[in-house]
């Protein structure tokens, strides 16, 4: 398989797993690494206590998922020497709907949500 | 007030991370009018993969800009007024961050492929670049479009 073919197939292999795995929290309830910002601490939990943010965490989840789709897809086309020209539009569709449906769960989730606002500190003044 | 990591040097942080916010900006859209002469074999791959470089060293500084103002953002911005006063904001600025994420694997994907495709590439693997990149300059407009009036909401104070 030439190199570029099978770069082509390694890094869609890593887009999808990537998409796949950042969005499984809004599905499914997995433990992600939230920061604390008033705290200054790292919590890996289910839901968070108070004001947080799980963007670090599930984003570092999804690098992880999507440096292994690169290195499986990697040994998968090491072993495959044909020429993998049919492959390259049905991983490009892949990649395509895995990106897009990634987008559109999250823009749907959050576009409706009501979020709890922090506690208004004494020396808070908006303007 | 709560102190918060970063915070002191926060609008210093915000200012440069639409520096070059701005950067990522012209060169994702150059680089999808690139990419598209290539697909219909007007082939200026020298550009493509400056444009490509360009892309993905702006885009990961924006990343990295952004995500060291994050947490001042979230407490003085979004937890305390965003929330409350405007919560389509506060949903628009999540959207964005999650929109960011998921064009980090596309740049990366779009710089390494310029550098093996050739103008005899064959046409499957152009349309999948084109595909690459172009999702890539969706994301960037629409991030930098909702960074800007996020910014016209509330910005750090």
């Amino acid at each position: 398989m030439p190199k570029s073919q099978a770069l082509y197939l390694q890094l869609c292999a890593a887009t999808v797993a990537f998409c796949l795995v950042f969005m499984l929290p809004a599905f499914v309830p997995i433990s992600v690494l939230w920061y604390y910002p008033l705290e200054h601490r790292w919590a890996l939990q289910l839901r968070a206590e108070g004001l947080a943010m799980d963007w670090f965490g599930r984003l570092l989840w999804a690098l992880l998922a999507g440096g292994a789709g690169f290195a499986l897809a990697k040994l998968g086309t090491h072993f495959r020497k044909a020429d993998a020209g049919q492959l390259l539009g049905v991983w490009t569709a892949w990649l395509t709907t895995a990106v897009l449906l990634t987008l559109a769960v999250y823009s749907y989730q959050l576009a409706l949500r009501h979020p709890v606002p922090a506690p208004l500190p004494t020396w808070y003044q908006p303007k | 007030m709560a102190e918060i990591f970063l915070q002191s040097q926060g609008k210093l942080l915000v200012l440069f991370h639409a520096v070059v916010a701005t950067v990522l900006w012209g060169a994702s859209t150059h680089h999808a009018i690139i990419a598209i002469g290539l697909v219909r074999a007007r082939p200026r791959l020298r550009l493509a993969r400056i444009y490509a470089a360009t892309a993905l060293g702006a885009y990961f500084a924006t990343v990295l800009l952004g995500a060291l103002a994050y947490p001042s953002y979230r407490y003085y911005v979004r937890g305390l007024y965003l929330d409350r006063y405007a919560v389509w904001a506060s949903n628009l600025f999540d959207i964005k961050e999650n929109f960011a994420a998921v064009g980090l694997p596309l740049v990366v994907a779009a710089f390494l492929l310029s550098r093996v495709l050739t103008p005899k590439s064959e046409r499957g693997l152009l349309v999948g670049y084109l595909v690459v990149v172009l999702l890539q300059a969706v994301i960037v407009w629409f991030s930098v479009l909702s960074g800007l009036l996020l910014t016209m909401v509330k910005g750090l104070p």
